[in-house]
């Protein structure tokens, strides 16, 4: 099944895998192979559309529970070992369940890559209707939208830039000095790159007021978490080390030094009890991802 | 700020030979583009920070430039070019061979897939709202497969480390020379502390109902203070990263842009 | 003044000092992190286990051993990442180790990366590394999940959705296992997915932004990770090792880069964290001493 992921091996043209030529695109097979498809697909969709409201949801979690049972499958299956001594795992109609993984994860990039596409599309309609209909502060949509579509431009001439420095049809040197790639230079590392760090830093400030503000030490459970913060902190900044760096670090007084300490809290004490949490969000998560599967979880299939 | 603009590079925005650069032709192409370069990453960077005197306009305008190009950037970055490109279109039509490349062929029933996926734009349909579901359940049901072996591969070894040898077979102070095998006495107590950690903190969080025994109920005391410890420890290293990266921002607008001190 | 009007000037300072405008802490902390930019304080470094542990698998590596590294930053944590990821690219060019760089969580880091690489590629020592001789760019590939689970599968095929699987980095390599490391610099919990998927085909080192860490040493104590490099001070250790193994003092190597911004930034982020700790101080004092103002009057 790996040859629906092509140009591993040139395998023989075959009923999945059409001959690409330089004859006219109209006349080759592969073209109206994809235009059947689209179409059939199209006419799935109108029926599907069409399905009495008490079979949706029996669709919707089959689709959900064949998919989850995919990767479990690995479990399930037997496996063996090939001529070569690879790990084969007998799958339907004798291919190789390995070979098949591959596939199904091409398969779900695409269609996250089409979710994530769905998210873009909600920015833009918000955006795009409050320009349209011109609302209070429709400037900042207008900014919104102009930034996105000089970033769309730039990023899909470089990218056919790229295209052409991969085919060989310019050198990498000419391509750097065209008007493409110098605006997507400076779009994206001279603007948004430099937004992006300085957007990020401003947290800095807010926990600094917060720290002042809201950190009171009350409680015993506020002092243990102040004072391991502090410990924590002196052990990773070299002034701090400095104060102790002349105790020797393999005799008995080498417990004391900052390092030591801040390394001692850190493996012995932070490290099982944020392990204790975390085992914890595990199970939670295992047992969320079998009421996905089984169709229980709110909002996935059931309402 | 003597002591400062002695250290500055000779080349720093505030020395007159710097401007009389800008201003000779055969230099300022020189100094020009990244001079101006630098000045609108520095002025977008203080919009920004102009948020901390107050909420102001400016900020806004600097804002959604930021979301706007972030947005604009994972339509090619995101959607484009890693997927419908490079994972759909590719293998879907396949490329004719040259004189140096083999042909390669086009597996046609990838174009079964984009449909599917764009079922998930009829969430603004309220009639077929429903067809939404199927991409989504397919990206979910795939997750949730993974979690089994997820689970396994990584707790298991967690779980492992967590039970640990406590009974010393040596009894000196821990050493670097020391064989391996050797548990010293230190080495025993650091052991158990983990362990006893591990065992009370998860007690804490498992037991979410009201517990009558005493020996519960400090236990759950107990796992609440070593969790304080856990919790101090992300909070002075959150500090950490929040602070470095404004110290790597005033690095960027002092020296970068205004050249006031040695780089690095 | 009387004792009652002694005690009131007091209570005044104490809560003048508890409703202090934020934006006078904001100032200080711009001067201070200011100051110690233009002049910093150095320090000598005392290098972390943790990072020590990953440099001393990665610098024992042989010449022409090929890692993975999965360059997870972009300049939103550049103040921690950078440092990292330039640090460790001395180190592997130095040691002539080859690489395939990927990226899963933004698709911003490749352009990063490169950027970065290519720098340090034009400095002495380099060894005048070039791209798809030396190391490669897979590039970003989104949903990570599927992405490591197809790598740890069948790393050859993987990469050939990208093109890459016949460039001469890939010589040798027909599963993930032949690759001697994984790299991950990160800034956000893509490390998760190395864990759950990874099968023990080859050791994962971290190079992490700080505020991960204290959720990672779990992972690195297990023995999980080979190496864990934690925020600025992690790329000041690698500095600082890099230095030790190729010191200046040394003719064939004054002129390699061996400081950048890891050492840089450690005074002002120490003098930062001391700002905090007061102003928690300052705020808890000034709580306490109204309260007892308080009980008195």
């Amino acid at each position: 099944m790996n040859w629906l992921i092509a140009q591993v091996e040139s395998p023989e043209p075959g009923f999945w895998g059409l001959p690409h030529t330089d004859a006219p695109l109209l006349t080759q097979g592969f073209f109206w192979a994809i235009v059947g498809s689209l179409v059939g697909m199209v006419v799935v969709i109108f029926f599907l559309a069409r399905v009495p409201s008490n079979f949706r949801r029996p669709i919707a979690v089959a689709f959900v529970f064949l998919a989850g049972m995919f990767y479990v499958l690995e479990w399930v299956l037997p496996r063996g070992k090939d001529m070569s001594g690879e790990t084969v795992i007998p799958f339907l109609f004798g291919s190789n369940y390995e070979d098949a993984v591959p596939v199904v994860a091409n398969l779900s990039q695409i269609i996250f890559g089409l979710l994530l596409a769905l998210g873009i599309l909600s920015i833009f309609r918000v955006h795009f209707g409050r320009l349209f209909r011109l609302e209070k502060d429709w400037f900042f949509s207008f900014v919104l939208l102009g930034s996105m579509a000089v970033m769309i431009v730039f990023g899909l001439m470089n990218w056919s830039l790229d295209q052409a420095v991969a085919r060989e049809a310019i050198t990498s040197e000419q391509a750097s000095r065209t008007i493409a790639a110098q605006g997507f230079q400076f779009v994206f590392f001279d603007m948004l790159q430099n937004l992006d760090a300085a957007m990020f830093s401003l947290i800095a400030f807010f926990i600094l007021s917060a720290a002042y503000r809201a950190f009171r030490i009350k409680s015993i459970e506020a002092t243990i978490m102040m004072a391991t913060a502090l410990v924590v902190l002196m052990s990773f900044i070299p002034i701090f080390l400095a104060i102790t760096n002349w105790l020797p670090a393999d005799q008995f007084v080498g417990n004391f030094r900052v390092d030591t300490i801040g390394d001692w809290i850190l493996d012995t004490i932070n490290a099982p009890a944020l392990r204790a949490i975390d085992l914890g969000l595990g199970l939670g998560i295992l047992a969320m991802a079998i009421r996905i599967m089984l169709g229980l979880e709110r909002g996935v299939s059931v309402d | 700020m003597i002591d400062l603009l002695a250290q500055a590079q000779p080349d720093n925005v505030f020395t007159r030979a710097w401007w009389d650069a800008l201003v000779t032709r055969e230099e300022s192409w020189q100094i020009l583009p990244t001079a101006f370069k630098f000045t609108v990453a520095a002025i977008l960077t203080v919009g920004l920070y102009s948020l901390l005197y107050r909420e102001n306009r400016f900020y806004r305008f600097v804002e959604h430039l930021f979301i706007g190009l972030a947005t604009g950037f994972s339509v090619v970055g995101i959607v484009w070019e890693p997927v419908l490109h490079q994972k759909w279109w590719v293998p879907m039509v396949g490329a004719a061979g040259t004189d140096e490349t083999a042909m390669k062929l086009a597996y046609w029933p990838w174009a079964v897939v984009l449909p599917i996926g764009v079922l998930a734009f009829f969430v603004f349909s309220k009639k077929h709202g429903w067809l939404s579901r199927i991409p989504i359940g397919i990206i979910l049901g795939l997750w949730a497969g993974q979690q089994f072996n997820a689970f396994q591969n990584r707790y298991l070894p967690q779980l492992a480390d967590s039970a640990r040898p406590f009974i010393p077979n040596q009894f000196t102070l821990s050493s670097r020379l020391d064989p391996s095998g050797t548990l010293t006495v230190p080495d025993a107590i650091n052991n158990l502390i983990v362990m006893a950690t591990f065992i009370v903190v998860l007690s804490y969080f498992l037991y979410s109902f009201e517990q009558q025994s005493k020996l519960f109920q400090r236990s759950a005391i107990a796992g609440r203070w070593l969790l304080m410890v856990g919790f101090g420890a992300i909070f002075g290293t959150t500090m950490m990263t929040r602070f470095s990266l404004f110290i790597d921002r005033a690095y960027f607008l002092l020296i970068e842009w205004l050249k006031l001190g040695p780089i690095a | 003044m009387t004792n009652a009007e002694e005690t009131k000037a007091e209570s005044r300072f104490w809560l003048t000092l508890q409703a202090l405008d934020r934006r006078w802490l904001y100032l200080i902390l711009v001067l201070i992190v200011s100051w110690l930019v233009l002049q910093p304080i150095e320090a000598p470094n005392v290098v972390s286990t943790r990072s020590e542990a990953l440099y001393d698998y990665l610098s024992g590596l042989d010449e022409g051993d090929v890692v993975l590294v999965e360059s997870n930053w972009t300049n939103s944590t550049r103040g921690e990442s950078r440092g990292q990821f330039q640090a460790l690219m001395r180190l592997l060019m130095r040691k002539k180790i080859k690489f395939v760089i990927t990226a899963i969580a933004d698709p911003q880091a490749p352009n990063i990366a490169r950027e970065v690489i290519e720098s340090i590629a034009k400095e002495p020592g380099s060894n005048n590394y070039q791209e798809n001789v030396d190391w490669v760019m897979a590039g970003y590939f989104p949903n990570g999940e599927n992405h490591v689970m197809s790598m740890v599968n069948d790393v050859r095929k993987e990469l050939a959705t990208k093109g890459i699987e016949d460039s001469p980095v890939m010589e040798g390599i027909n599963d993930l296992s032949d690759m001697k490391a994984i790299i991950n610099v990160t800034a956000s919990a893509t490390i998760l997915i190395w864990y759950e998927r990874i099968r023990n085909k080859a050791p994962i080192g971290l190079m992490c932004t700080a505020v991960m860490s204290a959720e990672n040493i779990p992972y690195f104590v297990a023995g999980q990770l080979e190496g864990l490099v934690i925020g600025a001070k992690g790329g000041f250790d690698f500095e600082t090792l890099l230095a030790e193994e190729f010191p200046d003092t040394n003719p064939e190597f004054s002129e390699y880069t061996n400081f950048e911004s890891g050492r840089r930034y450690m005074s002002p982020l120490a003098f930062a964290l001391m700002l905090l700790v007061l102003s928690v101080v300052a705020g808890n004092v000034a709580m306490y001493m109204l309260r007892r103002g308080g009980e008195r009057s």
